[in-house]
């Protein structure tokens, strides 16, 4: 599939590590493993005691218990992670998202001990995972970026400062965060002096560090991303967009790709623009740059996330190209040929979440033309209270948005999984909202449309 | 203990729809098993499992026929004695308190005692030197 991707004398013939550990959990790590088989990689799996009857344990070729149900002592222990590495004789370690996936610290653990990760460099996590250093040294690679505070910040004081500077509303932010924790939109100099101490210690008790960061906020963007993939070479190739707008309380909920609101002649610009930038970060592996996206067409960068990300399977559709294994052939020095990917169709992820823990006592999963679910739950399986309630992503692929926007509510109302709460009831009717049909939702809608109706 | 005791056992088995329960007090054991706990109106667990299944790594475990067993507190690798010089922390038939260092697990360099979490005779030390633990692993058997 990704022979196409490469320059052709010299895609890998010879794999340089043997056996892949997977240092994750879920759905993420059963979707890794079946890449590493296809292509005939063993596979490990690290497992806490809670997940011991997880399908990843029950796929993988070995697996081993790593520690507890804290992932503090199991999922996000390095040590743990590297000594069952180590004692399994494991070449290589996939870290999935989440947990120890952006960690500079387990990347050069990896290095140190003679393991390739797939993904970046420990230098190269550091630098984009630092929130102010990564949008000036984006700006630089030629990207827009918002307004924002020159320095982290730890104080009230410079807060307001800075924040004169920028002009308001402001959103602080959590400069080693993530997932909405330690975010606060501040209106007014009144509002930051009740908001910002709050959301430090949000991010103190989440990321153990209480530098903040302020940025203009945009306050109806469209959330827009772009799927990256670079070479150790410097060749990097842009793999099309995806829009995921719809979200509550900063956590995706359903994402689509292409942008259809994105009009082409900005789109093909924002691709090419982020593949250029990404050429001059010495990065290897696949990545995502986000952007927010107004109305009137201009658009800035946000972040870049330096892993696989929870909605690649929408790109994978609309490329047809295994994102996986496309992470595994560059982990193995494979030079991409750098070329404008050409997407087609539509393709709509829609993420079901546990609401409560408990066992699946009944499972009824769709199927059909175009469609996907990636998951690890089956009959009988137990979702544990400890970790993210995403248990499955039913994606849907078709030519065109409308039909696949029709299926995806078939099948919604297909799905049945019972034993346990889940947001289906949600995800059917966002569906069926204008906003969402239409397009004219924003990064706010769904909090919004859901304090309406409470 | 009396069969009143035992009958309460059961019924606490029954109530809290458990398929098996063991007591313990001074040196009375008592282990109630419910048989055939299948045939309750329990779905059916399917689990995919593919040709070659997998094993866990640190095989051969021992089949342990106690669960009176120390555990080992992290993964890494398990030494039986302090360095190859010293005599092991412990042999079958030494007595040992809670408390007490029995062995030492070794993971990135980093070394982690594993401490006997009551007191007891050693029957058998269940892996030997030098061999990779995952968290968990029963490591000595103690009666």
């Amino acid at each position: 599939m990704t022979s196409r991707l490469f320059k052709l004398n010299n895609s890998v013939s010879k794999w340089p590590f043997h056996k892949v550990l997977v240092a994750n959990r879920g759905e993420i790590a059963v979707r890794i493993i079946r890449t590493c088989r296809v292509l005939g990689l063993a596979t490990v799996a690290v497992y806490s005691e809670t997940d011991a009857k997880s399908l990843a344990v029950q796929l993988a070729d070995q697996a081993v218990c790593i520690g507890p149900d804290n992932v503090n002592a199991s999922y996000i222990n390095i040590a743990a992670i590297i000594s069952a590495a180590q004692l399994t004789g494991a070449d290589a370690i996939h870290p999935g998202y989440g947990f120890l996936s952006e960690s500079p610290e387990f990347a050069d653990a990896c290095l140190e001990n003679g393991i390739k990760l797939i993904g970046p460099s420990g230098d190269v996590m550091r630098l984009l995972g630092d929130k102010e250093q990564a949008r000036m040294t984006v700006a630089k690679a030629g990207l827009p970026v918002v307004k924002g505070s020159s320095t982290t910040i730890d104080n009230l004081a410079d807060a307001l400062d800075q924040a004169q500077e920028i002009g308001y509303p402001i959103m602080v932010k959590a400069s080693a965060g993530g997932g909405g924790k330690g975010m606060r939109i501040v209106n007014s100099p009144k509002e930051m002096a009740a908001k910002f101490t709050v959301a430090q210690d949000e991010a103190k008790a989440a990321f153990g560090s209480g530098q903040m960061y302020l940025e203009q906020y945009l306050a109806n963007p469209r959330h827009i991303e772009v799927q990256i993939a670079a070479d150790r070479y410097g060749n990097a190739i842009a793999l099309g967009e995806r829009d995921c707008t719809i979200q509550a309380r900063h956590q995706k909920v359903m994402e689509e790709a292409p942008a259809v609101v994105v009009p082409a002649r900005i789109r093909d610009e924002m691709l090419r623009r982020s593949a250029d930038a990404v050429a001059q970060l010495n990065y290897e592996g696949v990545g995502t740059i986000e952007f927010l996206y107004n109305h009137d067409g201009s658009y800035y960068f946000m972040e870049m996330n330096t892993r696989i990300q929870v909605e690649h399977p929408i790109t994978e559709m609309i490329t047809n190209v295994d994102l996986v294994e496309l992470q595994l052939r560059l982990a193995a020095g494979a030079e991409l040929e750098p070329q404008l990917v050409v997407t087609h169709g539509f393709a709509l992820e829609c993420r079901i979440n546990a609401m409560t823990p408990g066992k699946i006592t009944g499972l009824h999963l769709p199927g059909g033309q175009g469609v996907r679910v990636d998951t690890a739950i089956y009959q009988g399986y137990v979702v544990p209270n400890s970790y993210d309630g995403m248990i499955a992503k039913i994606i849907v692929y078709g030519d065109r948005r409308q039909r696949v926007l029709q299926q995806m509510q078939a099948i919604i109302d297909e799905t049945v999984i019972t034993g346990i709460q889940t947001n289906l009831g949600l995800l059917a009717q966002i569906l069926k909202e204008p906003s969402f049909q239409r397009l004219t939702a924003t990064v706010n809608w769904l909090d919004d449309l859901q304090k309406q109706k409470h | 203990m009396d069969t009143k005791n035992i009958e309460e056992l059961i019924n606490l088995l029954k109530e809290n729809d458990l398929t098996e329960l063991e007591y313990e007090k001074d040196d009375e054991h008592i282990r109630i098993k419910r048989a055939n706990s299948e045939s309750y109106a329990q779905p059916v667990s399917v689990s995919p499992q593919h040709s070659n299944p997998s094993h866990h790594i640190m095989a051969p475990k021992e089949v342990v026929t106690s669960s009176n067993t120390i555990n080992a507190p992290t993964i890494g690798v398990f030494y039986t004695a302090k360095s190859p010089q010293d005599p092991p922390y412990v042999k079958p038939g030494d007595h040992i308190k809670q408390g007490d260092v029995v062995g030492v697990i070794e993971a990135m360099k980093v070394f982690t005692n594993v401490v006997a979490d009551r007191d007891g005779i050693v029957e058998k030390v269940l892996v030997n030197n030098e061999e990779g633990v995952e968290y968990d692993q029963p490591l000595i058997q103690i009666k």
